[in-house]
């Protein structure tokens, strides 16, 4: 590794098969390697110190193009790892100067790195939105002749029942995260997309992911089905099954 | 360097299904940037301070025009 060169890590994983790394090309069609203390294996591959330097990283996570890239990339790497054995994945953009620290890592964090494998192990993140369904119109007869208090009450009427409407679907979905959080081992709410981001005119009632047990992924597919079938003012979408994103970092953090 | 190998302990069980689908970059960010372990790396040490998730909201705002704020309180 010259001076210029860094090493931007991916994930740390445990009871990966030995040899090298069966893995796609990490960021900047970089190959991936693993460097391995005491069972633990962190996945890495170099980086161009001069533009995944601290500053440069700051700067290029404003642009677009290089996050969604950047993201997809360090995503391709902790999936195919995360299929061969337990990973814990690292937020985007963690770059270390040289292996000896990434090797220090290892070395000092390795309580912490335990505690996440133990979280994890033997089980799958899926992630859960809501949004409602786009409500049917109130029935109003055409051309009726109104007086103008029949017209305020109606239009009291109305604006109360889009509120009533909007909290009930609001606490379906409140129920639906309580309802497969309880067949879950952990859950965790993302902040709601944006509807600009999302692409949806509906706001999003819900944005979950749920961890888990590997021997409950049947039980948590049923459910979905169930509760979709139960909530028709709901729609409900199930991504994944993701690495552990959302709950890895939970034995970490205070 | 003692490395026990125990296998993979992922069943081929696991549902597949939308998983064909591509991945929403939204719904990868939300993971990337908010999910994974915090560790500052020494190059990047105070990169894990910044909150990615309001800086990638700002890429995403500026890619499709400013006129609406994801951010703006609700």
């Amino acid at each position: 590794m010259t001076e210029h060169t860094g090493l931007w890590l991916y994930a740390v994983a445990d009871d990966l098969p030995p040899g090298p790394v069966t893995c796609p090309a990490g960021i900047d069609d970089a190959p991936v390697e693993a460097v391995v203390h005491d069972g633990m294996a962190a996945i890495v591959s170099p980086v161009d110190l001069d533009r995944f330097g601290e500053e440069a990283l700051a700067r290029r996570l404003e642009d677009l193009d290089w996050l969604a890239e950047t993201a997809r990339r360090h995503h391709t790497v902790i999936d195919a790892v995360h299929h061969l054995g337990t990973t814990i994945p690292m937020r985007l953009a963690t770059v270390y100067s040289a292996r000896d620290r990434v090797t220090r890592l290892l070395i000092d964090q390795r309580e912490l790195l335990r505690r996440a494998v133990d979280t994890v192990s033997g089980h799958t993140e899926w992630g859960v939105k809501a949004y409602a369904t786009a409500p049917s119109p109130p029935a109003v007869a055409a051309g009726t002749a109104e007086s103008g208090a029949s017209y305020l009450r109606r239009r009291r009427d109305e604006l109360a029942g889009r509120d009533a409407v909007r909290q009930e679907v609001f606490d379906a979905a409140q129920r639906v995260f309580h309802e497969l959080g309880r067949l879950s081992a952990a859950r965790r709410r993302h902040r709601p997309q944006d509807a600009s981001l999302s692409g949806r005119g509906e706001p999003m009632l819900l944005n979950a992911s749920f961890l888990v047990d590997d021997t409950e992924q049947d039980t948590f597919t049923k459910a979905m089905a169930t509760l979709t079938a139960d909530h028709p003012q709901l729609e409900l979408q199930l991504s994944g099954p993701w690495p552990p994103y959302s709950f890895a970092g939970l034995a970490v953090e205070p | 360097m003692n490395t026990t190998v125990v296998g993979v302990n992922r069943p081929e069980a696991v549902p597949r299904w939308q998983t064909e689908q591509p991945i929403a970059l939204v719904d990868l960010l939300d993971r990337v940037l908010a999910g994974g372990v915090v560790i500052a790396g020494d190059v990047t040490l105070s990169i894990a301070g910044i909150d990615l998730v309001q800086v990638s909201l700002r890429a995403l705002i500026t890619s499709l025009g400013g006129e609406s704020d994801p951010l703006r309180p609700r």
